[in-house]
């Protein structure tokens, strides 16, 4: 990849003051997006991965939701212009320009994501006249045109169609078909495929990656499934109570694990190629995530981990080891091995 | 829909019939007109030759078909104290009546609409907490108070309005505020509340992740879908302000239907209350059925299902 990447996250911390104290949601990650590049972010719920889509969203603190959020680090993000600007530094007037036009996003749930009182057809068709300037037979136009990219019959009828007259994979590639009316730079997918079963959910999957063959996007997909990571990412982020523990190719990481907490959450994969003797033999991680208003000192990870030695994983969190082929993990265990 | 529609309208009927039941029994009941209008008395030669020449001396049964046959033939009889077609008295009384609805209405939708969602998009701030308390105090004072405390003040001590009657605008600025007050309350109360439900839905992030102008996003996409419920409430809350009016228009001796209908209640002038009766239900019936088509309207979900 000589292309330089769309996105890099610097030091990226999202503190939340709550009644009860700070939660350091998110604390210092950094990572690259590369251009045409689907990277998988990997996490258990709490781990942050959520908080930073929107933080590059800049939906942290828009509205009433995350008003409490402080945001530092930086998100140097290259334009349509090849410049790279800060997104952390714009204005919110800045922010909302580049949201859905150079960056869409989907979320996880299909049912509830759309309004029920406008039409699909117009839920896609006012993305382009704010953001592309379309009159507004152009863009209703414009908008069947994206319901049939997204592999929806009939588009023109559907259009006029509610969302309460859909079903939950038809509403996400609705969803996905708004996220991609502008043709972003870079897609967030945030679990998009989490409440639908399971053959709407390999179709989902397909389609994306159709998109991101046709388009050439960059995609940010959030995930805690690594059945999804295998089918669809060219590199792993795996995030921990709000810090990152490892990187790399999917490959490599499928292939040798680095980190006690990814190799708990591949062993936690269901693998339908077992003899279904062994299939109650699933893997489980001990524990539970950990509380975010007092996570442990040290390593994140200590306390559920098998391998963790006392004096040295509860003393001072682990500081990144880089390997070659763009491998980083943050494990003292592992590191001095 | 018109299966739906013509299910409403039966049932409305319905409605009407039965409040119109009631009261014409109930009325008769009550006591007979001439020992109202006539407080020296009759004698029985008197009272039966009036009976006779308002039909009263029939028996209850025969009345209510003959009169039911009337009305169908748009018919509502003559006022019995005042011996003039009931529907003159309506008709020469509907004026300040109809301006005081329409005037409360306006103000319960252009002050209690935009109260209900300054409160819900400021409502860390002063301004939001002010605009609840302010809404607070005009949900909990009843109708009839609020007037006395009203003309103590604007007409007993400052003498800036006037307190009786219904002839220049200003006569209206008082009964307005009297019967918009419970309502504007009411629905910013409301508002607000389906506001806040609003805001924290998934669509409402949806529309911010498209990076939609903030005014559409609150403007488009959250008040149209908290203005469904409003919708049904202030068509219930609509009952309210045709029994409120009774209570204003008498207060600040108002020359509206109002008079007309409590005096034929105090007279048991039956033709005139009866009309009265019919005309009240009629349009609670009527403005209760425009609330449903309306719903259909905002809601594509209630229109599909119909």
């Amino acid at each position: 990849m000589t292309a330089p990447p769309l996105l890099q996250l610097r030091d990226l911390s999202v503190d939340f003051s709550t009644d009860m104290g700070i939660v350091h949601a998110v604390d210092r990650v950094s990572f690259d997006i590369g251009t045409d590049e689907i990277v998988a972010l990997v996490g258990e719920s709490g781990s942050g991965k959520s908080v930073i889509a929107q933080a590059i969203m800049g939906l942290l603190g828009v509205g009433g939701a995350g008003r409490n959020a402080r945001t530092s680090g930086q998100l140097r993000f290259r334009g349509r212009d090849g410049a790279a600007i800060d997104l952390l530094t714009l204005d919110a007037e800045e922010r909302r320009r580049l949201r859905g036009r150079d960056i869409g996003m989907v979320f996880q749930e299909p049912m509830t994501a759309l309004n029920p009182v406008l039409t699909v057809g117009e839920q896609i068709a006012e993305l382009l006249r704010v953001h592309a300037g379309l009159t507004r037979a152009q863009a209703a136009a414009e908008a069947v045109a994206r319901l049939a990219e997204v592999g929806i019959a009939a588009p023109a009828e559907r259009a006029k169609s509610y969302p309460h007259q859909m079903s939950g994979g038809m509403r996400q590639r609705v969803l996905i078909a708004i996220a991609m009316a502008c043709q972003p730079l870079l897609l967030i997918a945030d679990e998009p495929t989490t409440a639908l079963d399971v053959t709407v959910q390999a179709q989902i999957l397909e389609l994306m990656r159709t998109l991101k063959r046709r388009t050439r996007m960059s995609v940010l997909f959030i995930t805690h499934d690594f059945g999804i990571v295998a089918e669809l990412a060219d590199r792993v982020v795996v995030l921990y109570a709000g810090r990152m523990v490892e990187e790399g190719s999917a490959t490599d990481i499928f292939a040798s694990p680095r980190h006690p907490y990814t190799e708990g959450l591949l062993g936690a994969v269901p693998r339908l190629d077992l003899a279904s003797d062994t299939i109650g033999a699933v893997a489980i991680l001990p524990g539970t995530a950990p509380d975010p208003l007092a996570f442990p000192a040290g390593c994140r990870f200590h306390p559920r981990c098998t391998h963790a030695r006392p004096g040295l994983c509860d003393g001072k969190a682990p500081a990144m080891t880089a390997l070659a082929g763009a491998r980083r993990f943050a494990c003292h265990v592992r590191a001095s091995a | 829909m018109l299966r739906y529609l013509a299910g409403k309208g039966f049932r409305s009927v319905l409605t009407v019939f039965a409040v119109l039941l009631i009261t014409f029994v109930a009325a008769r009941i009550s006591g007979n007109p001439f020992q109202f209008l006539y407080d020296d008395g009759l004698t029985q030669e008197e009272q039966a030759a009036l009976d006779q020449e308002f039909g009263l001396d029939r028996p209850w049964p025969a009345q209510f078909v003959s009169y039911l046959g009337q009305i169908a033939r748009g018919n509502f009889g003559r006022s019995i104290a005042q011996r003039r077609p009931v529907v003159h008295l309506y008709a020469e009384a509907i004026g300040p009546t109809l301006r005081l609805a329409a005037l409360s209405f306006l103000a319960t939708v252009a002050i209690g609409l935009p109260l209900g969602l300054t409160a819900a998009l400021a409502r860390h701030s002063a301004l939001g907490v002010a605009a609840m308390g302010v809404a607070f105090v005009g949900y909990a004072v009843p109708h009839f108070l609020l007037a006395i405390i009203l003309i103590l003040i604007f007409s007993f001590y400052l003498n800036w309005l006037p307190s009786i009657g219904s002839e220049t605008w200003w006569h209206f600025i008082m009964p307005t505020i009297t019967l918009s007050a419970g309502l504007i309350a009411a629905i910013a109360r409301y508002l607000r509340g389906e506001m806040l439900g609003v805001l924290s839905q998934d669509f409402v992030r949806t529309a911010r992740a498209k990076g939609l102008p903030e005014s559409m996003v609150i403007g488009k996409h959250a008040v149209r879908n908290a203005l469904i419920p409003v919708i049904t409430v202030l068509g219930l809350k609509f009952n309210g302000l045709v029994s409120g009016s009774l209570i204003v228009e008498t207060v600040f001796s108002f020359q509206g239907v109002g008079q007309i209908f409590i005096g034929s209640v105090q007279l048991r002038d039956y033709p005139v209350l009866q009309f009265g009766v019919i005309a009240f239900a009629l349009t609670v019936v009527v403005v209760n059925f425009l609330v449903d088509a309306l719903y259909a309207v905002v809601d594509p979900r209630v229109r599909r299902s119909g």
